[in-house]
């Protein structure tokens, strides 16, 4: 390592830092702004800052070559992880990517002097991160609070169909973030962007061929409850092949310009992976495999066959855990294996469902944190990340997902739960809305009454539907009988819970499970009586404590709660007192909120309808639901006041 | 924060920790396993493990029974590797693997830039069951600082028809050995200068998952004499062990002149130990940084202190051996120490042999010692925090290694929580509050540790979550840290307002005795947690239901709540005296949390007029 001092002139200490940084950064040259800088005006407590950093692409012959600089200021000790850099690339068998001309130095000013220590070619570790990925590690010494951390390296990539662009955001806030990217003529692409800023941004310069995006001031990001993933929301850029221009002779000779388009259609994007071998095998599946399932077909309605299919391929098939929205293996190879990735086991089950006469076909999505909050209304292959199965059966559409056996047909694994996807046909392949017609919610019904004048009894009856029932299958399970997760969702705090008996009843055709179970506990006569008709059974504890919202909050599914409860006014009490009937309904109608009590001969009927009705809520009403998540909960938890006939002790208490 | 590091980064495998001589003949048994495992120790202290291996499985839950990792480092060598898939029924090889076919990728522990350790693995996929695996390994280690505990049984779920280990030694070397219910027959031999050992057991029923790990059988093995990269010793005694670690930290802490002036010049203005510590320490909290980086010998043998200064980093042995060095510049000596950090360390002192993950420091002044984490940069000088409080240490001394005990910050004073707080009652079911949340010891530790350097908003939510979580919306809020000799403490103040915070019928209101989460630290020997809330009530309400004050002790506390009304004023005081909580199982601990909470819940009912 070297070290070097150089002085650096009086500082300019009036230069606006805005003024500074609209210049573009060198590797090794360093303004005294950049110096001084200590805060970030738009996220004031941040530990450290991208001061700039920029990404230059050109193309040499038919690989793309990046220059890419990242300039980091240490504002806080905790920024110190800053210093820290891996390096991702993809190697694959064929040096797909390679990363190289690597340069880093940490820059500290000291006594008006600016010190410089480098990292030498022993400080860069290769690491082999498995399955062609690499990547190269290293740290920078010499780092303290007003260190600069400056990097800079060549990364080179064949895999031109798609170009992973760049993402303008980082953990800490970035100042300025540039994409400057030039196309040769005979090569052109389309642009899927993401992200305010990146979509409004004027991207066309003077030169021919070259894009230039330079964002400023954009924010670091981090994650909240209920949402998919901060991936989906970034501000990014990335690209597409669109074409290309090629020569050949004619037969006399003749050089001829030619152009080919690549993915005009969607449906040109379905044969482009229809074509390919291995897929081909699934969609037309040759003879000898069509008797694989072993299955019998005779006598069921469709439905149940494809239920059974689904069963089979979900079971027998195992998930090797990699998504893929291609098969790198024929089917034939799958059925011997019978192991494969997400796109082999579910075109397996397409082959499958084929075989036996079921009209299904691939389905491309990008699920949650995928890095695409919306679909782009174009053939842009990267945007997807999995491949399921639709299967259409007497009218009703089912999407089907093989890889987990704990997932019944025509359910999706949370993460899979998006709105559009690209449905794969021989002709007309397009975007499809993906619409979820379960009803999903809990309904709970609770009855109480007073047993020997001694007892309070409670009959609870829990029926957890759709993917409240699918989701929450490993908790509700005979097994669990005893666990305290169990009890902790289904009794309330103050029940005293005498060892409840719970009888699962679960209906795999309608795929809802009820749990039945009665808990008692004592009571004391001469006092009066508060009971809490029910347990709420989500959202407790609250998972809305942060008091503001960058992102939608992220329901998954909709659904639609029922609570029910009915108490017989016990004899020699007075029902005195109960809860205040509530109706409240979010502004946008998103989620709606009622609890009502009547009174009827000498029984008291409560109920409380909770209902979402929108997947997604955005974070300007996010004030509005914290609120009204809050009185749900509260208003869980007021009871109704039995006051004994005879005269009361002030002292006395017994509350539920 | 502190770090762990990877002194112990020697495993050969990493078989799922396993299993035991146990008879539950319910557990399901997704595989069967016949196992020869033999170790034979060279005279130039290298050695070979020969596994040979067929495990046969009946169940797709089974499938990882059949995989195979393998750790390869500039230690260690993969000599042989051979393996057949085979179809039980129709005797049938179905598939054939060698080394060379073998996934392969570096691997790096969580925390560390660079380790120099390969990751070798065989996954086995099969989707017809019964499948047999057979499996043949050589595997050769230049040095014998580190033996691989065996297990007849490599999973749960697994039964074992044969497992046999044979272990073979000069007997000038030496090998000891340690038993775990085992219970199958051993046997030894002795020929000239050869010394043989064998266990081997037979029909081992498979063991459920929740088995704990002392029910399982187990064989550890360590060395009498060792050697590594050239450097040579015993392991027989603590002292021996030490010894080692002393020999490779040799030369290692020298410090450039100038440097050595900078010291002297920091600690100028004092005579006190304590104080000279405290300057340094705060000096190495500000300017250095944890960085892990392993490569070869460096598992176990610190960065030079030079070059820990010139980078301004290191991992727990290089920065412990740094402010070693410090120290000793300005007259105080102190000693380099190594222990097995994290929650629920054992340490077998009847049994030599590494048995550590990170390294501290003692030092000595006087007749008295402290203790320094060097890799953290929150904690106050002389306090362990939780990391590696109360247990068993190796203190590297010129003498060799001596076996100390770290310690147990059993005074309340180090686990203490007081909650103020003023609550004013609004009409519609919010209230007003204002408080504060006074920590020491080592909840203050958690809250700095999780504040450290975080924005404001994020120690809102922080707060939230730890005494929030039912409507409280924070409006201001302050965090003031006192980080002293020995002492660390942390006051939140805030105010702001909790939504629905009582309850109301048409007739009455239902204030909750409780209304905050929180999770008292039973890590600790002794606890104090102390709530008072000031509740500003209307004349209006009238008290219909107040529960009786409470004064309870039991095993592991004490409770003494009191609830007092008047006119315009609830006072609802707590005071809960932990002990011995610390050595309650985890299960233990949650049934505490649960009874003591069940009684101090409840409402306080009032009619409105």
């Amino acid at each position: 390592m070297t070290f070097s001092k150089f002085t650096i002139g009086l500082l300019i200490l009036l230069i606006s830092p805005n003024f500074i940084f609209s210049q573009e950064m060198r590797f090794g040259k360093y303004n005294d702004a950049e110096f001084i800088y200590s805060e970030v005006e738009f996220e004031p407590e941040a530990d450290a800052v991208v001061l700039q950093e920029a990404s230059y692409n050109m193309f040499l012959g038919v690989v793309l070559e990046s220059k890419i600089h990242r300039r980091i200021k240490v504002l806080k000790e905790s920024g110190k992880e800053q210093a820290n850099v891996t390096l991702k690339y993809y190697k694959g068998d064929d040096r797909i990517q390679d990363i190289y001309k690597i340069k880093a130095q940490t820059v500290n000013f000291v006594n008006e002097e600016i010190q410089i220590e480098k990292l030498s070619k022993s400080d860069f570790y290769e690491v082999d991160a498995g399955n062609g990925w690499m990547e190269i590690r290293f740290t920078f010494p010499q780092v303290q609070v007003g260190s600069i951390i400056d990097f800079t390296y060549v990364k080179a990539d064949k895999s031109i169909l798609s170009i992973d662009g760049w993402v303008f955001q980082n953990e800490i806030p970035t100042l300025k973030s540039i994409y400057d990217i030039t196309f040769p003529d005979f090569i052109w692409y389309k642009s899927l962007k993401q992200g305010i800023k990146t979509i409004s941004h004027d991207f066309k310069t003077k030169t021919k061929g070259n894009f230039r995006w330079e964002l400023d001031s954009l924010k670091g990001f981090t994650t909240e409850p209920y949402m998919t993933h901060f991936q989906d929301y970034l501000e990014k850029v990335s690209f597409q092949l669109e074409g290309y221009e090629y020569r050949e002779l004619d037969s006399f000779g003749t050089d001829l310009n030619q152009t080919k388009s690549l993915f005009d259609t969607w449906q040109d994007l379905t044969d482009f992976f229809a074509d390919r071998l291995e897929f081909k095998t699934y969609l037309t599946p040759k003879k000898k495999t069509r008797q694989i399932t072993g299955l019998g077909s005779e006598g069921k309605d469709t439905l149940q066959l494809a239920k059974d299919i689904y069963e089979h391929v979900s079971n027998e098939y195992n998930y090797s855990g990699i998504s893929a929205i291609t098969p790198s293996k024929d089917f034939s190879e799958i059925i011997e294996s019978k192991n494969g990735n997400r796109a082999e086991i579910n075109l397996s089950l397409l082959a499958h469902l084929r075989n036996h006469g079921i009209i299904a076909y691939p389905v491309l999505i990008s699920s949650k944190g995928n890095g695409r909050s919306n679909l782009v209304p174009f053939p842009f292959v990267d945007q997807f990340n999995q491949l399921i199965v639709v299967a259409s059966i007497a009218n009703k559409v089912y999407y089907l997902d093989a890889t987990d056996s704990s997932i019944p047909f025509g359910f999706l694994p949370s993460q899979f739960l998006v709105n559009q996807g690209f449905l794969m046909l021989e002709e007309n392949s397009g975007l499809i809305d993906i619409q979820s017609h379960h009803s999903s919610g809990y309904y709970v019904f609770d009855n109480i009454l007073i047993e020997d004048e001694s007892s309070l009894k409670r009959e609870t009856a829990v029926k957890a539907m759709g993917f409240d029932g699918v989701y929450n299958a490993g908790l509700f399970k005979a097994e669990n009988s005893s666990s305290a997760a169990l009890k902790e969702k289904l009794i309330t705090y103050q029940q005293e819970n005498l060892n409840p008996v719970f009888v699962f009843e679960k209906n795999p055709k309608s795929n809802y499970t009820i749990i039945k179970y009665t808990t008692t506990k004592d009571i004391d006569e001469s006092q009066n009586l508060y009971v809490n008709p029910f347990q709420l059974l989500r959202w407790e504890p609250n998972p809305f404590v942060r008091s503001t919202r960058t992102f939608p909050i992220d329901f998954g599914y909709l659904f639609t709660d029922r609570y029910g409860a009915k108490i017989e006014i016990p004899a020699g009490y007075t029902l005195d007192d109960y809860p205040e009937d509530v109706s409240m309904t979010l502004p946008s109608g998103a989620m709606s909120f009622s609890y009502k009590v009547n009174i009827i001969n000498e029984t008291a009927i409560i109920n409380s309808v909770i209902n979402v009705s929108n997947q997604l809520i955005g974070p300007q009403e996010y004030p509005d639901l914290k609120y009204l998540i809050d009185i749900i909960s509260s208003k869980f938890k007021e009871p109704l006041v039995f006051v004994k006939n005879q005269a009361m002790s002030p002292e006395s208490n017994s509350a539920e | 924060m502190y770090r762990y590091l990877s002194i112990s980064i020697f495993y050969i495998f990493l078989f799922t920790p396993l299993v035991l001589n146990g008879t539950n003949f319910s557990t399901p048994n997704y595989s069967s396993i016949k196992k020869d495992y033999k170790i034979t120790l060279s005279e130039d202290y290298s050695y070979e493990i020969e596994i040979n291996q067929v495990t046969t499985i009946y169940d797709k839950k089974g499938l990882s029974h059949a995989s195979y990792h393998f750790i390869i480092d500039q230690f260690t060598s993969l000599d042989n590797f051979d393996l057949k898939v085979i179809d039980p029924i129709k005797e049938k090889t179905i598939k054939k693997i060698k080394a060379k076919d073998l996934q392969e990728r570096d691997l790096i522990t969580s925390g560390s830039i660079y380790q120099d350790l390969t990751l070798k693995q065989f996954n086995l996929q099969s989707s017809s069951f019964p499948v047999r695996v057979e499996m043949k390994l050589k595997l050769r280690k230049s040095g014998n600082f580190y033996f691989p505990s065996w297990r007849p049984q490599n999973y749960y779920h697994q039964k074992v028809e044969q497992a046999r280990l044979e272990v073979n030694y000069p007997k000038s070397l030496g090998i000891r050995y340690k038993t775990q219910q085992f219970e199958g027959v051993f046997d030894d031999n002795s020929l000239g200068d050869k010394q043989t050992l064998v266990w081997t057991i037979n029909d081992l029923a498979p063991v459920p998952e929740d088995t704990e790990e002392t029910d399982l059988a187990k064989i550890s093995l360590a060395p009498e004499k060792f050697g590594m990269d050239g450097f040579e010793a015993r392991m027989d005694t603590w002292k021996n062990f030490g010894l080692w670690f002393y020999q490779l930290n040799q030369g290692r802490t020298k410090l450039p002149e100038g440097f050595k002036q900078e010291l002297q010049e920091m600690v100028k203005d004092t005579d006190s130990s304590i104080e000279k510590i405290q300057i340094l320490y705060a000096y190495l909290q500000k300017n250095y940084r944890y960085v892990s980086i392993q490569l070869g010998l460096g598992g176990w043998r610190p960065m030079e202190s030079e070059e820990v200064l010139f980078k301004k980093y290191g991992d727990c042995k290089g920065l412990t051996l740094f402010m070693q060095s410090m120290l000793s510049e300005v007259g105080i000596s102190s000693d380099y120490t190594l222990v097995k950090a994290g929650e629920n360390a054992t340490f077998d002192e009847d049994f030599p042999s590494n048995q550590f993950n990170h390294a501290i420091l003692r030092v000595r002044a006087g007749d008295k010692k402290y203790w320094l984490e060097c890799t953290s940069s929150h904690l106050p000088a002389g306090f362990l925090g939780s990391f590696t409080r109360n247990r068993k240490v190796l203190v590297i001394t010129p003498e060799g290694g001596e076996v100390d005990q770290t310690p147990t910050y059993s005074d309340p004073d180090f686990n203490t929580t007081v909650v103020n707080s003023s609550i004013l009652l609004q009409q519609n079911g919010n209230a007003e509050i204002k408080g504060t949340l006074l920590q020491k010891g080592f909840p203050a530790e958690t809250t700095v540790m999780k504040t450290y350097d975080k924005k404001e908003d994020e120690i809102t939510n922080l707060f939230n979550g730890q005494i929030g979580g039912n409507g409280l919306i924070i409006n201001a809020l302050s965090l003031d840290k006192k980080i002293e000799w020995q002492d660390i403490q942390t006051q939140i103040n805030f105010s702001g307002m909790i939504q629905r915070y009582y309850k109301s019928t048409g007739k009455r209101v239902f204030i909750p005795i409780s209304w905050h989460t929180w999770e008292p630290n039973l890590e600790n020997t002794t606890g104090l947690y102390i709530e008072e809330v000031n509740i500003k009530k209307h004349r209006s309400l009238n008290a219909e239901s107040i529960p009786p004050s409470l004064s309870i002790t039991e095993d592991n506390y004490e409770l003494k709540m009191e609830i007092k009304i008047d006119d315009e004023n609830i006072l609802i005081k707590k005071h809960i005296q932990f002990t011995d909580t610390d050595r309650l199982s985890k299960e233990e601990q949650g049934d505490l949390l649960i009874a003591l909470n069940k009684k101090i819940q409840g409402e306080l009912v009032f009619t409105k007029q």
